[in-house]
């Protein structure tokens, strides 16, 4: 890749990393974007450290005083209701000299005591009190500067789902996810009292870029080979239906070649798809409150509910709805190393029959012994390891509905009323995974603004 | 049920997970023997938490499937395993029922992985089980698997654990 030297920053042409030229049909994401470390620090400091990134649902921190741990980019994170009952984000760092306040992933605390030197900060973050400070001898200038915890630049709150930015340069959180809140909504409308969260957590760590599972929920073309097994499982449980009517499992659109589907890229880098006509809609977990939903948001709206489904909001965060709905959060560790903490979230008064289908189905297919999920998590590995091929500059990955995909929504987007940049539909048998423009745009976009502002302040 | 029978029936459940005799292990199992494994908490409801496994019955064998699948690309190249069994007591509850606790160590590895250091991953639990005799042979009707690092980070595991 061309450099120049400016100062102590190398500066890099990302032009070069994102070949769009879709009027040749022909779309490509440079290998080094998976394997440069180089390029994963500036990742995290031009698009993670300057963007909206998930933090947690509000169910996770639902008591005064609760808190939950997290990072954005490289930061650690503290994401806390105070006693007053409002949220906050700051710095999991003490100002005094930087130990994290919470080491725990998740708890309850009326104040964070410093183990080092005793600083103490109540549950909204303010400096309660510096031990020993009346004899240390402490200059003006000291006396004069907050000893408060850091709070992050932006927090704001979608519905229960808290979002930050470290840096006040973005769009409202709003206008950020733009018309794939369409998406977001459909599962938290699924009760008119929203969202809980189920404990047990089925979170995965993979030797991978991060960006692979950001790309993986927005691909179906690897349903059929990749979770063959879990294809498998189904028809022998076909087989075998009528001795037991317990089905765990609903992968019928794996089988069913009556589905369709739409792709979707909006504003911002986020994606969508949408699986529809699906058979065995009953089921699935949703439906056991589908008549009420249709009553309270209409057919159009509860058709989408039902759906099987994926907003993928960029970098971070991915609502997937393949049996049944996981949220998964991304966490970047290195170039080759990605936490994803994975939640389990149902509609409140959901029916206890509906919620233990929900759960088991959950487990079966997501969870680190599922009949799915290790084995895309055993792929991310292998692709990064295939990757070191640095003899290849591209992989050929982003072409599969190329020729289908149009400028603007497609039929089903302007019957819902939402807006999307880009939209595929067709057959389920096209199984696309052409919809990364979206995303790739704003990864470009990102990296460019956060190059051209590390350099204007050279 | 006798300490050394109790002791020689784990030891044979967990040869039949190390020398991958799935289908003899599920049978231990009959058609309403349970299997958890839990997450996070692992004293929380599995009937209205998530857990790692919970299955019984179909989901079992919908599990020995995905293991006798060639198609089980997380198992490829496949973990090899061994369990040690220590810390057993066993508590009778009747003629025909015992419960048994135990603990373990589960060591996985790839067995030829092209990356020579693959890393060994070691699971050490805690494991209870409910025994009940069926037609003369003692059946698992409940076994609870929860890893020390239920709470953390955990591996790619195969089928059965």
């Amino acid at each position: 890749m061309d450099a120049r030297v400016t100062g102590e920053k190398v500066v890099r042409n990302f032009d070069q990393y994102v070949d769009e030229r879709l009027d040749e049909g022909v779309f490509r994401v440079h290998l080094d974007t998976f394997r440069d470390p180089e390029l994963f620090d500036l990742e995290m400091e031009y698009i993670w450290e300057k963007t909206w990134i998930f933090l947690g649902h509000d169910a996770q921190i639902a008591e005064p005083n609760d808190f939950i741990t997290t990072q954005i980019g490289r930061q650690p994170v503290i994401l806390q209701r105070g006693d007053d009952g409002e949220v906050r984000a700051f710095l999991n760092h003490c100002t005094h000299r930087g130990p994290r306040l919470c080491k725990t992933q998740r708890g309850n605390a009326v104040r964070h005591t410093c183990p080092y030197h005793g600083w103490m900060f109540d549950s909204q973050g303010n400096c309660m009190m510096i031990a020993d400070e009346e004899a240390g001898g402490y200059s003006q200038a000291f006396k004069a500067m907050s000893h408060d915890l850091h709070r992050v630049a932006r927090l704001e709150c979608y519905r229960g789902f808290y979002w930050a930015s470290l840096t006040d340069e973005v769009p409202s959180l709003r206008d950020y996810l733009g018309d794939v809140t369409i998406f977001i909504d459909a599962w938290i409308d699924q009760s008119p009292n929203e969202l809980e969260w189920v404990k047990g957590d089925a979170n995965f760590t993979y030797d991978g870029n991060w960006k692979m599972v950001f790309e993986n929920c927005l691909d179906l073309y690897h349903a059929k080979s990749l979770h063959a097994s879990f294809g498998n499982a189904v028809m022998n449980r076909f087989k075998n239906m009528g001795e037991d009517e317990r089905k765990s499992i609903n992968l019928d659109d794996f089988v069913n070649a009556t589905a369709e589907v739409s792709y979707y890229n909006f504003d911002h880098g986020h994606g969508a798809l949408w699986i529809q006509n699906q058979s065995q809609q009953e089921d699935r977990p949703s439906y056991a409150m589908f008549k009420e939903m249709e009553e309270r948001v209409g057919a159009k709206r509860a058709e989408l509910m039902l759906s099987g489904k994926v907003a993928a909001i960029f970098p971070s965060i991915l609502f997937v709805e393949s049996a049944t709905f996981q949220m998964r959060m991304i966490r970047p560790i290195s170039v080759d190393k990605t936490e994803v903490y994975a939640f389990c979230l149902a509609p409140k008064g959901e029916p206890a029959e509906a919620r233990a289908l929900r759960i088991r189905q959950y487990e079966d297919f997501f969870s680190a012994s599922g009949l799915a999920t290790p084995d895309d998590t055993a792929v991310y590995r292998s692709a990064q390891e295939g990757d070191q091929a640095r003899v290849l500059e591209w992989n050929q990955g982003y072409h599969r509905g190329i020729e289908q995909m149009q400028q603007g929504p497609d039929e089903k987007a302007t019957e819902m009323g939402f807006n999307p940049t880009l939209s595929i539909h067709g057959s389920i048998a096209i199984q696309s995974e052409a919809m990364y423009v979206g995303p790739y745009r704003e990864w470009l976009k990102k990296m460019k603004a956060g190059q051209d502002s590390a350099l204007a302040k050279l | 049920m006798t300490q050394a029978e109790a002791e020689q029936f784990l030891f044979n459940e967990v040869r039949l997970l190390d020398q991958r005799r799935y289908q003899e292990w599920r049978d231990l199992f009959g058609e309403k023997g349970l299997y958890w494994v839990p997450v996070n908490d692992t004293d929380a409801d599995p009937t209205i938490n998530c857990s790692v496994i919970y299955a019984c019955g179909q989901q079992l064998d919908d599990r020995l499937t995905r293991a006798e699948s060639s198609y089980f690309w997380a198992d490829q190249p496949p973990i090899k395993s061994v369990h040690t069994v220590s810390n057993i007591s066993v508590d009778v509850m009747g003629e025909q029922l015992v419960q048994i606790l135990a603990n373990q160590v589960i060591y996985l590895f790839r067995e030829n992985d092209q990356r020579r250091d693959s890393p060994l991953e070691i699971l050490p639990a805690t494991s209870e089980y409910k025994l009940a005799k069926h037609a003369g042979e003692w059946q698992i009707t409940y076994k609870k698997l929860a890893f020390l690092q239920a709470d953390g980070y955990l591996p790619l595991l195969p089928a059965f654990v």
